[in-house]
């Protein structure tokens, strides 16, 4: 099915070797059958990506799929396939993808898919160790393939694509309606005529005996996709917020977006893929739910996906509950903000954390879903709760739009933007927002959640690429969910996925979990929230991240966060003290963040050198003064600097607290020029 | 001839070079792509040069960085897994291990073993393909002389020779 002309071009730029021609008469022909043709022959006509970097494979690949009658692009490069993905919306069904690439992780670029474009996704490697086949399934893949590819187990992927088509039907709700019941945006068919009808049909078909009746098929088949893009996330997390969590449905979310042109299902995919994301984010941290703001454990990659625009962040904030992020958060944020447009690769718009949360002690809620930007900014307003030292507390909604704004980039479209609205609380430090929020990549080795994080505070929307580190920030008050959009998945170190997985954050919600609120104790604290929650957090819980690479340390408040060298964020927040940021940077001593490189090991203690997705350990150390907002809010850090600032704090001021180790994972904190 | 490469073949799988996988290439190729599976095992050669030398580099280094050697082992051994190269994979396999285990001495000594076994197949596989060519050239010319006798047969059924037409090429004297 081939989308006409846009998606032959693909084909053929992209795979030179590839024997298009061949193919073509399949295509043809399913193309052609519009109507008649099409439904016959499924699953004749998949559309399928295929991305790995070694080029033998990907001949091989191609010429099985071919041999089961799908439509074949390979791609070499993870950033091509993104960009293919985007530029061609509804023009594929499947994208298979090998984990190990040298330009990107694979599990990056499968939470990017999955957040912006909700295609199904297959990973595959020759490696299959368990854990990444876990970690494939917690990143949310559809499947998990074990090279060497056999013809027959790719003969199977359709069910992947029936299968999501399917849940998407269902989410909608039967009794909404009739007009309502659109077809639900999913990736497909839609776009060209005749073959997204068909398909459509094909699959409606399918489904339809057992929903159908409600679901309006002629008109919904075209039904373009929308696509979410940060501010909508942000809207749309901020109207979850709202609800509550777990009250929230679609049509009141709907409602209390008001954006017109969305419908209700929209919403309730989208809604589904938050919830998801938000369940993986806690899962993968700890069980004991806490999660504090973090942005989403190991998942929670920010950056790198930019979907996570908002959707990340949320899901960071949602995961645990994140209220309690506000560490990752504002890391991530932080290095959102730092507008580590770098990497661009993913972008990862860290939905400021609700604005609320981080630093805003004052949401006792626990779970702040939101973090996004609605209320980042300002929660608790008064409360210098930079989660992000340095970091302007105060994201103004707008500022967090224009953290969007600025995230965006990367990728293409990871927005950077770090909704990290760290919160506009009043704090404002008020951070130059530029920090980049936008610096989105996180997978590079900055693990922009830290800077991105601070970048938040900046109050502009940090593109964390870096998964929402912000753990540390638990930001204090619940609310303080810091959204990072953590995709840490991406980049993150190697093998766990950095900053959002590793950062801490999960494990700071892990961590956080101990107690359930982290508002508590920030409240206790009185002073800046976030800080104080930051260490309370610490304290409480364990942060042991779970991200993959990550060890967690079950122990008091390690958090082990991929750092990467953006990360500041999570050294910042340890900071209990509330304070703000302002300035003081490098403050993370009183939670002193130590960093140690190296992959899981906590060796290093303050400004232990980190190199590039070296697992940054994190510790903070409560201590009570305030001085915490070093580190993390370092203004203006790019990323970069975040990192190297917090790294300077932690071994200028060591402080002894001891208690919170946030270990980063795969977060280089070397590479913040200090 | 023929048999020749049956049997050329099967010691290469019975031998332990090529696995299943190998199989799986040979039903991909089809009259539509009659080479593939030379042409896949070319783009290995290409790729594996590159690997093979990027590893001996990395080799080269003090101290050795056994991430960056793992990392670019675990995508030689990819690509050798995806066209059937059974004992390149094992030596792969090894290598990674002596990796994990920070070996630096043993790394180095498989090293020279992957390398090894790469070549000896490498050599393995020309020959069968170069062979495979031969062959398919031969048929034409056997094929080619078969018409040539039928015709040369029919013109001297003429000349009253009985003879049945069956490829047997036979002279009319």
């Amino acid at each position: 099915m081939n989308l006409g002309g846009g998606q032959v071009v693909n084909k053929q730029s992209m795979t030179p070797g590839s024997s298009v021609g061949s193919w073509k008469p399949a295509a043809a022909i399913a193309a052609a059958g519009g109507d008649g043709g099409a439904p016959d022959q499924f699953p004749a006509g998949l559309r399928v990506l295929v991305v790995d970097d070694d080029s033998t494979c990907l001949v091989i690949l191609e010429k099985m799929l071919r041999h089961c009658k799908y439509e074949v692009t390979k791609c070499s490069r993870a950033e091509v396939a993104l960009s293919f993905l985007r530029e061609n919306k509804n023009g594929f069904d499947v994208v298979i993808s090998d984990v190990h690439m040298p330009d990107m992780d694979g599990f990056k670029l499968l939470e990017h898919i999955g957040l912006e474009m909700d295609l199904p996704v297959i990973m595959m490697s020759a490696d299959d160790s368990k854990s990444v086949v876990m970690k494939g399934v917690t990143h949310g893949a559809c499947d998990y393939l074990i090279k060497p590819v056999r013809i027959e187990a790719l003969r199977n992927i359709w069910q992947h694509v029936v299968r999501k088509r399917k849940h998407e039907w269902k989410d909608f709700d039967p009794s909404a309606s009739a007009d309502e019941q659109k077809q639900p945006e999913e990736p497909d068919y839609s776009s060209s005529a005749n073959e997204g009808h068909n398909w459509k049909n094909t699959k409606r078909k399918k489904d339809e005996e057992d929903d159908a009746d409600e679901r309006d098929e002629s008109s919904s088949l075209k039904k373009p996709r929308v696509v979410w893009s940060v501010e909508l996330h942000q809207q749309f997390v901020a109207a979850v917020n709202q609800l509550g969590i777990d009250k929230a449905v679609p049509k009141k979310i709907l409602e209390l977006m008001n954006v017109p042109g969305l419908t209700r299902e929209n919403v309730a995919s989208h809604l589904q893929k938050y919830r998801l994301y938000l369940r993986r984010l806690s899962g993968s941290q700890h069980p004991g739910g806490m999660n504090p703001g973090f942005m989403g454990g190991p998942d929670a990659g920010f950056g790198p996906i930019s979907s996570l625009n908002g959707l990340d962040l949320q899901a960071l904030a949602a995961s645990g509950q994140l209220g309690q992020l506000p560490p990752q958060s504002l890391a991530n944020l932080q290095a959102a903000a730092l507008g580590r447009s770098n990497n661009s690769k993913s972008t990862i718009s860290i939905p400021v954390i609700d604005q609320r949360n981080i630093f805003s002690f004052e949401n006792p809620k626990s779970r702040y879903p939101e973090v996004q930007s609605q209320h980042l900014t300002n929660n608790n307003s008064s409360k210098q709760i930079n989660l992000l030292p340095g970091i302007p507390t105060n994201m103004d909604s707008k500022q967090f739009v224009s953290l969007h704004q600025s995230g965006q980039h990367s990728l293409g479209s990871m927005n950077n933007l770090v909704l990290i609205q760290m919160s506009g609380q009043s704090q404002n430090q008020n951070q130059p927002q530029s920090q980049a929020l936008s610096n989105t990549n996180a997978h590079h080795g900055l693990r922009q959640p830290v800077m991105s994080n601070e970048m938040l505070t900046r109050g502009g929307v940090v593109d964390m690429a870096q998964p929402v580190y912000n753990p540390v920030v638990s930001v204090s008050q619940a609310s303080s969910l810091v959204n990072f959009s953590m995709n840490h998945k991406t980049d993150s170190l190697g093998s766990s996925y950095p900053l959002g997985g590793s950062l801490g954050i999960p494990a700071a919600s892990s961590a956080l979990q101990g107690d359930g609120n982290l508002d508590t104790k920030i409240s206790r604290k009185g002073i800046v929230p976030s800080y104080d929650i930051f260490n309370d957090l610490n304290q409480n819980r364990d942060w042991g991240l779970q991200d993959s690479g990550l060890t967690f340390d079950q122990s008091q408040h390690t958090i082990q966060a991929g750092v990467d060298a953006s990360n500041p964020l999570l050294l910042q927040h340890n900071r209990s003290s509330g304070r703000n940021l302002g300035g003081q940077n490098r403050n993370l001593t009183s939670g002193k963040v130590v960093l140690s490189p190296g992959v899981e090991t906590r060796t290093h203690q303050n400004g232990s050198n980190l190199g590039p997705h070296r697992n940054v350990h994190v510790k903070t150390e409560n201590d009570s003064d305030g001085s915490y907002n070093n580190m993390l809010y370092s203004e203006q850090y790019g990323q970069d600097d975040l990192l190297a600032a917090i790294l300077k704090q932690q071994q200028q001021e060591s402080i002894g607290q001891p208690d919170n180790e946030f270990v980063y994972d795969g977060y280089a904190l070397d590479d913040l020029p200090a | 001839m023929l048999r020749q490469i049956a049997n050329t073949r099967q010691s290469l799988f019975d031998q332990g070079y090529l696995d299943e996988q190998f199989i799986q290439l040979e039903e991909l190729q089809d009259n539509s792509n009659p080479n593939f599976v030379e042409e896949v095992v070319t783009l290995f050669y290409r790729d594996s040069a590159r690997f093979l030398s990027r590893l001996d580099q990395a080799l080269e280094n003090r101290p050795l960085d056994f991430n960056k050697l793992d990392g670019l082992m675990h995508q030689f051994k990819g690509s050798s897994t995806s066209i059937g190269a059974k004992k390149v994979k094992t030596e792969c396999t090894h290598f990674r291990n002596y990796c994990n285990a920070r070996n630096a001495e043993e790394c180095k000594r498989t090293f020279q073993n992957v390398k090894k076994e790469y070549t000896t197949l490498r050599k393995k596989l020309e020959a069968y393909f170069q062979l495979s060519k031969i062959c398919n050239d031969e048929n034409e010319d056997i094929s080619y002389t078969w018409v040539h006798e039928y015709h040369w047969d029919q013109l001297s059924k003429c000349n009253g020779g009985e003879r049945s037409s069956t490829e047997e090429p036979q002279v009319c004297t």
